[in-house]
């Protein structure tokens, strides 16, 4: 220590440390300034992310059942893969390798990945997306085991749409399946994000689809930075609500019977209670079992075979299908007639088998003739004539009112998506789409239902029901309110008269031997039906064809042939339910559709009576 | 004749005196950074629990981390004090000697040692496993400082008596690089290369050695470092390329310092370290856990502390009136410097992960055991600080 100079090297070099060790203070001051203040929030965010993840828990769809609660559209289990694509790319890989290396233990299609690939560019990076579904255990246990590998990968056990009674009510409840770009663009709710969520794309799945999605529900997991699930934090988890049970009117079994009685046809029949609108039945044929749009083996070729099926199997024929209602009209014609003080219990029209109006001959269907016709017998044989001489005495404005008040030719309001509106046509009609005047021979044609007229097997149905309940302004649902039972409906102010002379001929027309529904008669304990056949043309028989002679229907090709209808109600003595069927190309009423109402009819008897 | 006016204190301090003589100051100083490293293990630990919500809400426990570490830490005071009270020139005669047997250790860990996070640190001794290399430190810096001390000006500045000193470090440094321990290889190289500036070697050689270090790194880095080692620096050089691989460890460590903001997150509420996200939270990892859950308002408390540390030691450097305590002193703050330095740069992404633990508040029993018994030598200059140790027979 007696070196002097020692000691002052030494306490300057020893200051000099000092100020070294500061400033290597000040830099580790400096870069906790730079962590924790300037870039702070963006730590806090990935620290949030790194941590919890919330799992959105996508809601069961709300059941649907029949009026007495079999389920006809419900949940089942199914095993899916999902992915999260900015957990597969935040490693570095892209979801095309990360798909690659599925597929070596999980046979993956290429049209499969590049759903997979158009799925992840549509939807926000951090939503699961779906790579395969409906997977079986071994599958499952397969990528289990090898998760470690698949960070952002996740086997997720889900819920899937199945419709237990396939075809039956197929039209009625519609079906699910993936959400469109429309759909995506349309609706910004976040439920449509949720991977291999489906939406309604007809029927009540369709109409009911906001009600039976629910809500989302979400769970907050705990995760550590591979992505596996440390925990999941039960206590703050908000619960999916399952979407509403939709209990619909039909009745299943009558459903069911209704299918197999008439599924080799290309028809469609609905059987109504004409009090309170319950849709009891409600079918169109030939149909599709709506958990092909589910099932992913199902094949391109299956679906183009549907498609193109010319009988048209994704149409609801009860409410998209329109025809010319033919002589189910008459009953309109009728009470038009009566209203406007043109008919009465004692008019008598004589039948000479044709008819001249100004240059036009106005065929019957019997070209012999029926002879002298009271009202109840120009409905007992569908007499052409009696109706054309209504026409040339009765305004189509009376015609047509009567009409719209039976429900023709207007939406009937039943809460099915697609329903067709149907025309009865008329003077402003006729001036707005043809750019022409409306001339009587408009009207004759239309007396029975020919011409311009179209209408669906619903509205035919509801007309039945508003001549069977004494003329109340009955609608159609096919949603069962607990809330509509006394539901009470505008009356039609119809004279019950003229609506008791409509249903005696009805009443002729299945219950006398010659009448023309007779195919449609049955005795059920006492109770039997009104109704109407009706033939309607599909194409207009030319001159030279009747000069011909009356060519026999089943010599012309099947889209040529008439439609086949009949519309009816039972029982006669206090009417209860109302039937309306349509067969496409059936020919004649009462040989097709006739016979087909009459099961429909007992089979309802049967099981309300 | 005894003349007790030219007599010093320390010579007439018996253990006990000397035992109250010390600086308390600087032992409370110590204590609390030790109050504060228990804290964080308590927060690391996470008790068995069967309702996992709560067990998140309620982290901190006294297992597995904390509890076990007081008995490390008495035990490391009470080597302290023993240190303290020893006679300083029972520490100058016998420096050599403790160097002598960290190298025979340093070579039986080559042949006996437990291997562990990919290197062979660890000497089982019976009852406890050592890690000679942390001994090494405090060895190194007594042999050095012993060396110097009786060196005169021109003694140190002649080239000449820098070979001797060379050696003593070179020879550590390349028995822990075989390990491979390139932490504490380098912490050797610069607490080192303190004392030699302390000591008065010219500046000028620094910046050679300095140039031919650089110059040579080419060739260190094809045939002088592990694969492990080379990864650690390319990642350290971008942590991003490898997020979930070897990269995770820095990415995380920033992610989890960050998300602290000013105020931090509260005591115990560190979300990131309790989701086990933060790898090793309990040893290397530990300044991040206290920097998320305590904020960098906590963080300069923390280095107010150690700078407190640092200034005690300054303060008993510039007292001591022997050579020896000042540079003993001083090397062993510089250690303990560094080595704080090394660990939270480290977490920090200042500085490549090295597996450096952080002084005084990581767990572990050898780094706590041997900074506290550095710390006994720094009192025990301080206790001897009066003392003369003049001729050069007695650095012999």
């Amino acid at each position: 220590m007696r070196d002097a100079e020692l000691i002052k090297v030494f306490n300057r070099r020893a200051l000099l440390v000092a100020g070294g060790e500061l400033f290597l203070f000040s830099i580790l001051a400096g870069r906790l300034y730079q962590l924790q203040i300037l870039d702070s929030e963006k730590y806090k965010k990935l620290s949030e992310k790194n941590s919890v993840r919330i799992k959105l828990l996508p809601p069961p769809r709300g059941i649907i059942a029949d009026r007495f609660g079999v389920e006809l559209a419900v949940n089942v289990n199914s095993y899916g893969i999902q992915m999260i694509p900015e957990e597969v790319t935040a490693q570095g890989l892209t979801v095309e390798e990360i798909l690659n290396r599925i597929s070596e233990l999980i046979p993956l299609t290429e049209k499969e990945k590049e759903k997979v690939l158009k799925n992840v560019k549509r939807k926000r990076a951090f939503f699961p997306v779906f790579v395969k579904n409906n997977l079986g255990w071994n599958e499952m246990a397969k990528i289990q085991v090898n998760n470690l590998d698949f960070t952002g990968v996740y086997v997720e056990e889900g819920k899937r749409r199945h419709y237990p009674f396939d075809e039956i009510a197929a039209h009625v409840i519609g079906y699910v399946s993936d959400v469109t770009e429309q759909e995506l663009k349309n609706d910004p709710s976040p439920i449509l994000q949720l991977p291999d969520f489906k939406t309604g794309k007809a029927g009540i799945e369709k109409l009911m689809d906001k009600e039976l999605r629910g809500e989302v529900g979400e769970t907050i997991q705990v995760v550590n930075a591979t992505g596996r699930v440390i925990e999941t934090l039960d206590d703050k988890k908000k619960k999916a609500v399952a979407g509403e049970r939709i209990n619909l009117t039909i009745d299943k079994r009558l459903q069911e019977y209704a299918y197999n009685r008439i599924k080799d046809e290309s028809a469609s029949a609905v059987v109504m209670d004409i009090y309170n609108g319950d849709i009891l039945m409600m079918i169109s044929v030939p149909s599709y079992n709506p958990n092909i749009f589910l099932d992913e083996d199902v094949s391109a070729k299956e679906f183009e075979k549907l498609f193109t099926n010319p009988r048209h199997p994704f149409i609801n024929k009860a409410i998209e299908g329109l025809y010319p209602p033919g002589s189910t009209f008459k009953m309109m014609t009728a009470l038009a007639a009566l209203a406007d003080g043109k008919l009465n219990a004692n008019t008598k029209i004589n039948c000479a088998g044709h008819m001249d109006y100004g240059d036009g001959r106005y065929h019957c269907w019997n070209t012999a003739g029926h002879g002298l016709l009271n009202l109840e017998q120009s409905l007992l044989h569908s007499c052409d004539i009696f109706y054309y001489t209504l026409a040339t005495k009765v305004s189509m404005d009376v015609i047509q009112d009567m009409a719209y008040k039976f429900g023709l030719g207007d939406y009937t309001g039943i809460e099915l998506a697609n329903e067709k509106k149907g025309q009865v046509p008329g003077r402003d009609w006729k001036r707005n789409y043809k750019s022409e005047a409306w001339y009587t021979g408009d009207t004759i044609t239309a007396s029975i239902g020919q011409g311009y007229t179209l209408v669906t097997p619903l509205q035919l149905a509801v007309m039945t029901s508003r001549i069977a309940n004494g003329g109340f302004a009955v609608k159609p649902r096919i949603i069962k309110n607990k809330n509509d039972s006394n539901i009470i409906f505008p009356s039609l102010n119809i004279d019950p008269h003229h609506l008791n002379m409509v249903k005696k001929g009805m009443f002729s027309v299945v219950n006398k031997p010659n009448g023309t529904g007779k195919t449609a008669f049955f005795d059920y304990h006492g109770n039997h039906m009104a109704g109407k056949t009706g033939t309607s043309q599909v194409k207009r028989i030319t001159r030279e064809e009747r000069a011909r002679g009356v060519i026999r229907q089943e010599d012309l090709p099947w889209k040529y042939r008439s439609h086949a209808l009949f519309v009816g109600y039972a029982p006669y003595k206090n009417p209860r339910y109302a039937v309306s069927v349509v067969v496409e190309h059936g020919m004649s009423g009462s040989g097709a559709a006739a016979p087909i109402a009459k099961d429909l009819m007992m089979k309802t008897l049967e099981l309300y009576l | 004749m005894l003349d007790y006016s030219v007599m010093k204190k320390s010579d007439r301090m018996n253990v006990f005196s000397k035992f109250l003589y010390l600086n308390w100051k600087l032992v409370f100083l110590i204590l609390c950074v030790c109050s504060v490293g228990i804290m964080i293990l308590y927060s690391a630990g996470k008790a068995e629990c069967p309702d996992a919500y709560k067990c998140m809400i309620s982290y901190g426990s006294w297992s597995p981390w904390a509890l076990s570490q007081i008995p490390k830490i008495l035990i490391g005071f009470l080597i302290l004090f023993v240190v303290a009270v020893i006679d300083l020139k029972v520490w100058v005669k016998y420096a050599y000697w403790i160097y002598g047997v960290s190298v025979l250790l340093l070579i039986g860990v080559m042949f006996f040692g437990h291997v562990g996070m990919g290197a062979q640190r660890w000497l089982n001794i019976g009852f406890m496993k050592i890690q000679p290399s942390e001994l090494m430190k405090i060895a190194l810096v007594l042999a050095l400082a012993k060396y110097f001390a009786a060196l005169s000006i021109n003694e140190i500045h002649s080239n000449y008596y820098l070979l001797f000193p060379a050696f003593l470090v070179l020879l550590p440094v390349g028995l822990v690089l075989q390990q491979p321990d390139l932490g504490t290889a380098m912490t050797l190289v610069m607490v080192s290369a303190i004392v030699f500036f302390i000591a008065g070697v010219q500046m000028w050689k620094f910046g050679a050695i300095l140039l031919v270090v650089l110059l040579s790194f080419p060739i260190i880095w094809k045939y002088g470092l592990h694969d492990y080692q080379k990864q650690r620096i390319v990642i350290f050089m971008n942590p991003e390329k490898d997020i979930m691989g070897s990269g995770y460890h820095i990415t995380q460590s920033k992610i989890t310092l960050g998300s602290g903001g000013f105020w931090g997150k509260g005591y115990l509420n560190g979300t990131q370290s309790h989701l086990n996200f933060l790898p090793e939270k309990q040893t290397d990892f530990i300044f991040t856990m206290f920097a998320e859950e305590f904020g960098m308002f906590g963080c300069l408390c923390l280095f107010a502390l150690i700078m407190a540390v640092l200034w005690q030691c300054y303060r008993i450097a510039f007292v001591s009136r022997n050579n020896f305590g000042k540079l003993l002193t001083l090397g062993l703050a510089a250690n303990f410097f560094i080595y704080f330095f090394i660990n939270t740069a480290m977490v920090m992404g200042l500085l490549p992960v090295v597996g450096v633990p952080s002084p005084l508040l990581s767990y572990g029993g050898t780094a706590m055991m041997t900074l506290l018994l550095g710390f006994g030598l720094i009192e025990c200059c301080y206790v001897h600080g009066d003392m003369l140790i003049s001729s050069k027979s007695d650095y012999l």
